[in-house]
């Protein structure tokens, strides 16, 4: 992005903003709601702005992407095809977690909560070591590695995929259905593109039933398992929403927190100061992962539908019309965060981020993938202490995506 | 004095530190927080906590 391009002319779905999406965050900044000229979404950037969309869900509603709405312009005729394709073939997505309301919402929320408790996932913790170990067990006799390819991305993908009871042997193409999940919340996705998607969406669905029938006869200490048989009120959750949810939690379990290791690498062989710092104090780690999270986090955007005509700071938003949550920006507002520039592992509100949503639609996956992050630091610092950039291959690059903050490759020797 | 955990996000509100920055003293017992206080980190509500085991 040009220095000089005035801050009207950008958007968050042009390659070069995504390239380099921290000045961009930034500006922002400068204004409190910005209207994007390509996607037409308008943006909060302001840390209290953010927070007062989160918790207003009567005004700003996360019941939009789930069900197959068609998000590329070809509008009904193409929502007719993708309900027919999961309706046929898989399971027709609809509202429960990341795109749901109260009451419905809490009534799903309430039985996962049951299964992503600190004690819960302190019981996996051990399960994450053996997998971050494996694989550098694998790179460490090697010399150099992708971190994204070789690490990043195996950690949490491995670790939920022994949780859905989906062999390792089949990690690419499992990897496919996070990867298209995300692909697919591009305003600006292709319509043929967007029915590949969905067919791929349909695999994994498929995947997930097969598994569920599995435990269903025989439980397992698993998330898929634990999430079948948790009961709230002596109510569990039916075939339907189970594939539903469980798509979700591996998606989301997935692609965000590969991202997030990788982003939190390329910091650390950025700062040999604080990679130090952090290898004599591995205490500190988690303050890391919190400070990765605020300053390149995974998903650096969010949306919300705008549900009834209202307005903020003085601009009016329609009813219909969609909101970006810039989290990113929100996590950069020196209003909230003392230098927001600077990654600080004494901060007293560094968990207070905007990168797992506040209220309702706090991650829920959250502790895992704190722990996921910290346990794969921590032994990267212990385990490859001589770890830095390979300076022979093509140099990291952000991957170019609308929805996620992501690294595309992190060469490094060690 | 003992500790609450946010099964939300793992917060721990320890009673000997208090919540200061959202008016809470030290010292101040979990049972007796305002009915309207909320984790500072991912502001879920009171019935979030639980009683940290091992604290």
């Amino acid at each position: 992005m040009s220095e000089r391009c005035p801050v009207h002319h950008v958007s968050f779905s042009q390659p070069d903003v995504q390239s380099d999406i921290g000045p961009f965050a930034k500006r922002l900044l400068e204004e409190r709601v910005y209207i994007d000229p390509i996607t037409n979404l308008a943006v909060v950037s302001h840390y209290e702005d953010i927070a007062y969309v989160s918790a207003h869900p009567e005004l700003f509603s996360n019941r939009m992407s789930t069900r197959p709405s068609a998000k590329s312009k070809e509008g009904a005729a193409q929502e007719l095809k993708l309900v027919q394709r999961y309706a046929e073939r898989g399971f027709l997505p609809f509202d429960t977690l990341v795109t749901n309301d109260p009451p419905s919402h809490t009534s799903y929320r309430k039985i996962v909560d049951k299964i992503f408790t600190p004690a819960t996932v302190q019981k996996f913790e051990a399960e994450i070591r053996t997998i971050v170990d494996e694989l550098i067990d694998e790179i460490g006799p090697k010399g150099s590695a992708d971190m994204m390819a070789d690490f990043s991305i195996k950690v949490p993908l491995f670790f939920i995929m022994s949780h859905l009871g989906v062999d390792r042997s089949n990690w690419r193409r499992v990897k496919t259905w996070a990867d298209t999940a995300i692909e697919s919340i591009n305003p600006t996705i292709d319509p043929d593109r967007e029915l590949e998607i969905a067919d791929i969406q349909i695999e994994m669905q498929q995947f997930i039933n097969a598994s569920a029938t599995t435990f269903e006869a025989n439980p397992a200490p698993t998330i898929l398992s634990l999430l079948q048989h948790a009961e709230v009120d002596g109510e569990r959750l039916d075939r339907a929403a189970l594939v539903n949810i469980a798509s979700q939690i591996f998606v989301a379990g997935h692609e965000t927190t590969g991202g997030l290791i990788g982003n939190g690498l390329y910091m650390l062989l950025n700062d040999p100061a604080l990679m130090q710092r952090l290898k004599a104090e591995p205490d500190k780690v988690s303050a890391f992962v919190e400070e990765v999270l605020r300053v390149n986090p995974p998903i650096p955007h969010r949306i919300r539908l705008v549900a009834q005509d209202t307005e903020l700071h003085g601009v009016k938003l329609k009813a219909g019309s969609m909101l970006l949550m810039s989290l990113i920006s929100g996590n950069l507002d020196p209003d909230k965060f003392t230098d927001p520039d600077e990654v600080s592992l004494d901060r007293r509100n560094g968990r207070q981020h905007l990168t797992f949503g506040q209220g309702i639609h706090y991650c829920i996956g959250n502790i895992v993938a704190r722990a996921e992050a910290r346990i794969a630091f921590q032994q990267v610092l212990a385990r490859l202490p001589n770890i830095k950039l390979d300076e022979t291959a093509p140099p990291p690059k952000w991957a170019l995506s609308f929805q996620a903050h992501t690294l595309a490759n992190l060469s490094v020797t060690f | 004095m003992t500790a609450w955990i946010c099964q939300n996000c793992g917060h721990i509100y320890d009673e000997a530190e208090g919540d200061p920055d959202s008016g809470i003293s030290p010292g101040t017992r979990f049972e007796d927080l305002p009915a309207d206080w909320i984790c500072p980190d991912c502001m879920a509500g009171r019935d979030m906590y639980a009683l940290q085991e091992n604290a």
